[in-house]
């Protein structure tokens, strides 16, 4: 009997360490248009650009201990075929930085890139979309900084020009102030503009998997974008989240019952990175979104959560966290310190059920006008997950950086 | 900033955890690991991130009853066999909706087998290869609205889809 219990107690140990988590990128993120990013007659790549400038140290590999590499175990990506009749197909596909032009993927060696993957079967004779979880026997690891990972959009079938047929993958816009129409575009805080355009979402040209030319960006702001992708690794997540009161993009409105974010918003890169603290844009009615850090760790439920904020980075730089604990650090904990910790403000707060906990700040209205006096000025914020079941020393998950820009 | 600091600041900061936890749950802490958590799927509203669309109903065969070696392991703990020529067991990371049972399985177009799930998920397994390596790659579709194009919805050439909320764009069928 007791070797049975030791069994489960192990085998549950064993699912507990190995939990999958959806990273929290696509938490709040309603979709705008399906798109080819304008390679629309191109055999393309198309990626969404993870920039250190915003996220730091989010999805390391569990199993480096010098916090040194970067991993994910799935991804989760929407992809639409314009007649759902013809055969399309796709693949994922992911680079690291260009060590010679900054903000470029490194086109001469992908990260990664997987074979092709086929459409289930379909005789629609219009389009069709699918959510596609892709889980490979192993993504490799890769050194952490600047990813870009996406989707390999094949052209259509032979004959015919997209969008007539062939694929694409669903997108947010960014939406400038001229906008009117009725897409759901979600117009972020002035500090944008700050945002280099190579920041957002590009292509790459392929042939027979072989990149071709360099990364092209949006030429203009209207044209940035974000691909819909979810990663999911066995780390602690953690992304920022600004509430809005936009009708034009409902999933960053507070409350909802959208359970990935329990009080609501968006955790996009548009408003969920440049939130507008004093109406920027002289909206109707005006804008005062609210701001926060999302965490979630499904191997954490109902845990305790630190939630640190500060206006700067680590000043001895990314470090892991079990060392910084010293002897106090038991197996399990994992993440890097990449906050300014000397001078973090602490929140403690409890994670649900499902592991999830959202730290929103609540702006005064003297702190908006202080905090817009200061910008251009960047939040960052790390939570830290306690796992107070664990023995043998303290487990604490350590989320990624996220950095918002008021 | 020396070591020393660095260390003593996080120590606080897991001390002051610690401290937190005992007096917010003084009961006894358990003796076993942690059961392993299960992350409850939502279902999308139809207006909300990712509509569901209804995809055409697949011919759909007599799912095989029996789990052997090879398998795929679904999030419910059931096992059915491998597909597609897959020779190793494969743990199916699930997508975005609850996981629901086989009713048959398709063929799709390239030749691979699916499994087709009650609420019209799709689930298999390939060999795709991963940097040009052949491997076991677990695949899970969910049917969901299909979006009109950025110039289809601003013209509302889309069956009037311009004229409505993105997100939500009309499925042909």
């Amino acid at each position: 009997m007791k070797a049975h219990l030791l069994i489960v107690a192990a085998a549950a140990f064993a699912v507990a360490a190995q939990a999958q988590n959806v990273l929290g990128f696509t938490a709040g993120q309603n979709t705008s248009y399906t798109d080819r990013l304008g390679a629309n007659n191109v055999e393309a790549d198309g990626l969404n650009h993870y920039d250190t400038r915003d996220y730091m140290d989010w999805m390391l590999d569990p199993t480096d201990p010098t916090g040194a590499t970067m991993k994910f175990t799935s991804l989760q990506v929407i992809v639409q075929d314009q007649v759902g009749a013809t055969a399309d197909s796709f693949t994922i596909v992911g680079y690291t930085e260009d060590p010679t032009t900054p903000d470029y993927p490194n086109q001469t060696a992908a990260w990664f890139r997987s074979g092709t993957i086929a459409l289930p079967a379909s005789t629609a004779t219009g389009a069709v979309a699918w959510i596609y979880t892709v889980t490979p026997a192993a993504i490799p690891a890769a050194p952490k900084g600047d990813a870009w990972i996406g989707v390999g959009m094949f052209l259509g079938p032979v004959g015919t020009t997209w969008p007539t047929d062939g694929l694409s993958t669903h997108c947010t816009f960014d939406k400038d102030t001229t906008y009117t129409g009725t897409a759901l575009r979600d117009l972020a805080g002035a500090q944008i503009a700050n945002m280099p355009l190579s920041n957002t979402a590009c292509w790459i040209p392929v042939t027979a998997g072989v990149p071709t030319g360099p990364a092209t960006y949006p030429t203009s702001a209207s044209g940035r974008r974000q691909i819909w992708l979810a990663l999911n690794a066995p780390v602690a997540s953690g992304v920022p989240v600004t509430q809005t009161n936009q009708t034009s993009y409902p999933s960053s409105n507070a409350g909802g019952a959208n359970a990935l974010v329990p009080l609501g918003g968006t955790t996009n890169m548009f408003s969920g990175l440049y939130p507008d603290l004093n109406d920027n844009h002289a909206q109707t009615p005006a804008r005062a979104d609210e701001i926060g850090f999302l965490v979630n760790d499904a191997s954490l439920p109902n845990a305790p959560v630190f939630v640190l904020i500060a206006f700067g980075g680590s000043p001895i730089g990314s470090t892991p966290l079990a060392p910084l604990m010293a002897g106090l650090s038991g197996p399990g904990t994992k993440g890097n310190v990449c906050i300014d910790f000397t001078s973090a403000a602490t929140f403690l707060g409890f994670s649900n059920a499902t592991g999830v906990y959202q730290h929103m700040l609540a702006l005064s209205p003297a702190t908006r006008l202080a905090l817009t006096g200061f910008s251009p000025i960047d939040v960052w914020y790390q939570g830290f997950m306690l796992n107070t079941a664990a023995v043998g020393g303290i487990e604490a998950h350590a989320t990624g950086c996220g950095i918002q820009h008021l | 900033m020396s070591q020393s600091t660095a260390i003593a600041a996080l120590g606080l900061v897991a001390v002051a955890g610690i401290g937190a936890w005992c007096w917010f749950d003084r009961e006894p802490a358990p003796v076993t690991p942690a059961a392993p958590a299960v992350v409850a799927p939502t279902e999308p509203k139809p207006s909300a991130l990712l509509p569901v669309q209804a995809d055409l109903q697949p011919k759909v065969a007599e799912a095989k009853p029996a789990a052997k070696e090879p398998a795929i392991r679904f999030p419910d703990g059931s096992t059915m066999p491998a597909l597609n020529g897959v020779k190793s067991d494969v743990v199916i990371q699930w997508g975005t909706r609850p996981f629901t049972k086989i009713i048959g399985t398709e063929d799709g177009p390239n030749g691979w087998k699916w499994y087709v799930h009650e609420n019209g998920t799709r689930s298999t397994t390939a060999m795709v290869d991963m940097n040009g390596v052949p491997s076991p790659t677990g695949l899970v579709a969910e049917p969901t609205t299909a979006l009109p194009t950025r110039m289809e919805f601003e013209e509302g050439l889309k069956n009037g889809a311009g004229g409505s909320a993105g997100g939500s764009g009309k499925n042909k069928k």
